[in-house]
């Protein structure tokens, strides 16, 4: 896993590190100017990954299942349809989403997600005035 | 002082007190709310009810400190930290929670709030003039220091490797400079995404990292059953021996609180580090909840020094708090103390109630708090997404922010598994920007030279405490490998 980590974060470093080069000032703000810090954490960055992929792995690499992927998959969907759909419908076919995911019984799921779903509505929108989309 | 108390005691304001404090542990529950949030949204409510100042500074105070206590709950017993400072917190406070001691680790947090808050309004009343001149001297050169010293310290202190610290907290700096530079007014890493140019809100960042990862975690066992909860009385002598902790805790709050910016993050994060030399990397336990949140609540106390001598506000708190005191007429500086004694001292007074108060309603109700875990965890894990969901979406009202979040989710899970700590992630994240920001100011006013760094005697003893501090922690690992 730690060999994984290190690999992911070789790559992002270098790109990290690259688009930093990028970065100009159009008129001379301070004397260190906008790519500096960037550059140099991205060093640090590459450096810490070559000294991690050195070292000798001791996580386990996670049992990533159907699951996981169906929640972030999820998660993409309710920003897909979250402003159509409405807060409270989009968010009780969230949560009902995540219940079956954790086996809980659907029906009884299906109730709750919409009561939560609806009472997370009115106490936002009525109570702390931070409107929801209230959709179509 | 007899005043103040004597207004603060007034059953009107006692009631007041009481309210605030109660609504505010309640709005400070939900996650990505947080204290700040929490005193933003319900000043206007504050204000409509028309009442005197003091009654005003009261509800103000007490909703400050209810809020606070209330994102303690959700990050000792869910892992959704709503505040950098809460992150630490975190580590032992939901450990302790997964071994069933949950509600001890509450009582505990009530308790060193209670404690940090109490002793550090009375530093506030002795201090305060001296303080602010103190605050005054740490400029550019010694802010970048003291963000050095910060991360180098504390990114190894979170257990694990310090190759790992490192890479999370340089993760963290990675994060904090997406976005607008406000030097030189250049995008960096937005991509061409505008909703970017703001760069990542620290409430997706946290969020994403801790309740997302969470449910990650938690979906890798979809069918586990739930820990059965021991509601623990905690024990007085529990309590009793972590006074020590809580009291170095309060000192180191209140002395960092006085320092504009970093504040709160600074002072938990340094606490719980010099408890865990204290105790020789013994793990922490209770002490690991009542070092941050002593420091915590120490440090909002000193970050009111600077606003109410300099009227300079220190956090975000504070300059919420600031529009508050200006809303009823009330201008903090140099002069507030000698021209509106009967203020300071109501607010002082209106403080020690606010602490009396949170620590009289909450230890009884931590009974309660705890059934949270009760629930079901098929019905818990949806309730923490559709909180983390409608925390996240609030912030900037952007759905953009719910795939980021997942994003982030989906690495806060990655890092765990690879036993990276989230925690210097966050403070990373925080401190960088403004590190960034003073190493530049420094180097604009010192045109290029890299000795303004080491210009003061204050900047030079901050430099050596770091390196002594980071040969130390290497030192003593590599002995002990």
């Amino acid at each position: 896993m730690e060999r994984l980590v290190a690999g992911f974060l070789f790559v992002g470093a270098l790109g990290y590190v690259w688009l930093a080069r990028g970065f100009e000032a159009g008129f001379i703000a301070d004397p260190i100017g906008p790519s500096a810090f960037p550059f140099a954490i991205g060093t640090l960055l590459l450096a810490t990954s070559v000294a991690l992929w050195t070292k000798k792995p001791s996580g386990e690499l996670p049992p990533v299942s159907w699951r996981h992927v169906a929640l972030v998959a999820g998660l993409f969907v309710y920003v897909a349809v979250l402003d159509r759909l409405g807060f409270v419908a989009a968010t009780t076919m969230l949560a009902s989403g995540v219940v079956a995911l954790f086996s809980g019984p659907i029906r009884r799921g299906v109730v709750l997600s919409f009561l939560l779903s609806l009472s997370i509505f009115v106490l936002f929108t009525y109570v702390l005035s931070i409107p929801l989309p209230r959709g179509f | 002082m007899a005043e103040g108390l004597a207004l603060a005691l007034q059953p009107l304001n006692l009631t007041l007190a009481a309210l605030g404090a109660f609504v505010g542990t309640l709005v400070g529950m939900l996650p990505g709310i947080g204290p700040i949030n929490a005193i933003a949204i319900l000043i206007p409510l504050a204000l409509a009810l028309d009442l005197p100042p003091e009654s005003v500074l009261i509800v103000l105070t007490a909703i400050y400190y209810g809020s606070q206590y209330g994102n303690s709950i959700s990050t000792i017993l869910l892992n959704v930290p709503g505040t950098a400072s809460a992150t630490v917190t975190a580590i032992d406070g939901y450990a302790l929670t997964q071994k069933g001691e949950g509600a001890s680790a509450l009582a505990m947090s009530a308790v060193a709030s209670f404690f940090g808050g109490t002793l550090s309004i009375l530093g506030l009343a002795l201090f305060a003039p001296l303080l602010s001149s103190w605050a005054l001297r740490f400029g550019p050169a010694e802010y970048f220091a003291l963000m050095v010293l910060a991360l180098s310290v504390l990114s190894s202190l979170s257990g694990g490797s310090v190759l790992k610290g490192a890479v999370a907290t340089l993760l963290g700096l990675a994060f904090a400079t997406v976005g607008f530079d406000p030097n030189s007014a250049v995008a960096r890493y937005t991509f061409g995404e505008l909703r970017l140019l703001d760069g990542v809100d620290f409430v997706v960042l946290t969020i994403g990292l801790f309740a997302m990862s969470e449910v990650l975690l938690a979906l890798e066992s979809p069918h586990a059953k739930e820990k059965p909860v021991i509601v623990h009385r905690a024990k007085l002598t529990e309590w009793f021996s972590a006074k020590g902790t809580m009291l170095r805790g309060t000192v180191i709050g209140f002395l960092v609180g006085v320092l504009p910016g970093a504040g709160g993050t600074v002072a938990s994060f340094a606490a719980y580090a010099a408890e865990k030399r204290f105790n020789n990397n013994q793990p922490l336990g209770l002490k690991g909840v009542a070092a941050p949140e002593a420091a915590n609540n120490a440090a909002s106390t000193g970050a009111m020094i600077p606003l109410l001598t300099l009227g300079v506000p220190g956090s975000g708190t504070t300059a919420v708090l600031l529009g508050a005191l200006l809303a009823i007429g009330i201008q903090p500086g140099p002069l507030f103390l000698t021209q509106h004694p009967d203020v300071f001292w109501a607010l002082v007074g209106s403080m020690l109630v606010g602490n009396v108060v949170l620590l009289a309603l909450n230890l009884p109700l931590v009974g309660i708090f705890i059934r949270i875990l009760s629930v079901p965890r098929w019905f818990l894990h949806p309730v923490i997404v559709v909180l983390s969901v409608v925390a996240v979406y609030s912030v900037n009202r952007s759905t953009f922010d719910i795939g980021l979040m997942a994003l982030l989710g989906i690495v806060g899970y990655a890092l765990r598994k690879g036993g990276f700590p989230l925690a210097p992630v966050v403070l990373g994240f925080v401190l960088g920007g403004l590190m960034e920001k003073s190493l530049r100011r420094a180097m604009a006013i010192s045109g290029g030279g890299w000795e303004i760094l080491f210009s003061s005697s204050l900047a030079v003893a901050i430099w050596v405490f770091a390196a002594i501090c980071l040969f130390a922690s290497l030192w003593r690992r590599s002995d002990r490998a």
